[in-house]
């Protein structure tokens, strides 16, 4: 009970900040000419693109805050924000210049290793039907990869107006509940954070966009989620609640046969007419998510957000049965 | 109307398959904590069995990825195949 004042602080100070930070962010886009443009729809509005930042200022400074008004500052909570960070830093570096795409996950793998070296894990992860299992050796060497997967299977999703943001907030709630029933304090409350920003985020995210999250937000979201369920020992609940990005992820490098830049793609898995989206029938364009879900009619990006967020539901139900059925 | 039933046949399918990527997922943790992960580490484990057991879980997760990948693609281009998508103008998404 005594951790609900502490939920409670870093999900309204994470809102505020992010809130009271996106003007200043929008300035920042429009000095530094920072504009992506919204090429689904037919006007094509040129939106800023480093609205991740507001994500970043919001966690970080709320975390800091209230870690130390509660006194919960410890390694976990360093770790947690040395590395998100890093990742935001490599997203942002990506921002401003397109980044190697063999040189990114390298970087974004370098981001975990501050929880590895800090010691903020638990190398005993329990897995379904068999428990907890040995692993002392193989743990650090898995995650800095975990850190490249999770967080370029949510940059993977970030294609569409709310895409990343609405499926991250599903997978953010989904560990949060988990932390919350295990009594699980920090992690919980870096889920409070996050979720407090990302939601004001979501209200400018979302369909029509007026800021895009850029790198820079899709990365920390994805190294937030990566550390927190490793602070947390919520490894299994968190790979499969993003089932759906990591899913994405993998067809996107399998369909082009390694990391390479989506600008260097012959055809585009998606195609657009009169607002309204379709799958490219070409075996030559990549399999994704937003493919599969436009395959049997076209659909407005609105009706594609909504049945991202409800396939992350089902995954999210999925993450739940593991951890408290199957792996309890 | 239709397009609300096309709507839910592809959410159905895709929570199919992620049903399925869901449980070939616990097969493959469950064949890497028996066969992969020791249950104690000596630390006079040989080399070589250190070796095989990072190589074989790098293959089971390979299969397990191609294995979902198959399906995937295999269930698009029915779906494609039966008239589904559209061409359409040069516009489009990006992937990442």
């Amino acid at each position: 009970m005594s951790a609900i004042p502490l939920l409670f602080a870093s999900f309204i100070l994470s809102a505020l900040l992010s809130y009271a930070s996106v003007p200043f962010i929008k300035s920042l886009a429009r000095k530094a000419k920072l504009f992506g443009v919204d090429v689904h729809k037919s006007w094509r509005p040129l939106v800023p693109k480093i609205g991740g930042i507001s994500v970043f200022i919001g966690v970080t400074v709320s975390v800091l805050v209230t870690s130390f008004l509660f006194n919960m500052v410890d390694n976990r909570v360093l770790a947690f924000i040395i590395s998100t960070e890093l990742a935001a830093i490599v997203g942002l570096w990506e921002d401003f210049r397109e980044l190697n795409p063999v040189l990114k996950p390298v970087l974004l793998a370098l981001a975990g290793l501050p929880i590895v070296f800090m010691g903020a894990y638990y190398p005993y992860p329990n897995l379904p039907f068999v428990g907890k299992r040995m692993l002392t050796i193989l743990y650090p060497i898995l995650v800095p990869i975990a850190f490249t997967i999770v967080t370029n299977a949510v940059n993977s999703m970030d294609v569409l107006n709310g895409s990343m943001t609405f499926t991250s907030i599903v997978a953010v709630f989904t560990i949060f509940l988990i932390a919350l029933t295990n009594g699980n304090a920090p992690p919980a409350y870096l889920c409070t954070a996050l979720l407090g920003s990302l939601i004001v985020f979501a209200y400018y995210n979302k369909y029509p966009a007026r800021l895009f999250s850029g790198n820079v937000g899709s990365l920390y979201v994805g190294a937030s989620l990566t550390s927190i369920a490793i602070i947390g020992s919520m490894e299994i609940a968190l790979l499969i609640t993003i089932l759906p990005q990591i899913m994405n992820e993998f067809h996107i490098i399998y369909s082009m046969k390694g990391f390479r830049s989506a600008k260097n793609l012959s055809e585009r898995p998606v195609l657009v007419e009169n607002d309204m989206l379709s799958a490219n029938p070409s075996k030559k364009a990549p399999i994704t998510l937003v493919r599969m879900l436009t395959s049997r009619c076209s659909l407005s990006e609105k009706e594609v957000v909504k049945m991202l967020v409800m396939i992350s539901i089902v995954s999210a139900t999925l993450a739940l049965i593991t951890e408290f059925l199957i792996i309890k | 109307m239709s397009n609300v039933k096309d709507k839910f046949l592809t959410i159905s399918m895709i929570a199919i398959l992620l049903l399925i990527v869901w449980g070939m997922f616990l097969g493959v943790l469950y064949l890497m904590s028996v066969f992969v992960i020791p249950l104690t580490t000596s630390p006079n484990e040989p080399l070589l069995l250190s070796v095989y057991r990072i190589g074989t879980a790098l293959l089971i997760l390979v299969v397990w990825i191609i294995g979902w990948h198959r399906l995937a693609t295999f269930w698009l281009y029915r779906v494609l195949k039966k008239g589904g998508g559209h061409e359409g103008s040069e516009r489009n998404d990006s992937p990442s």
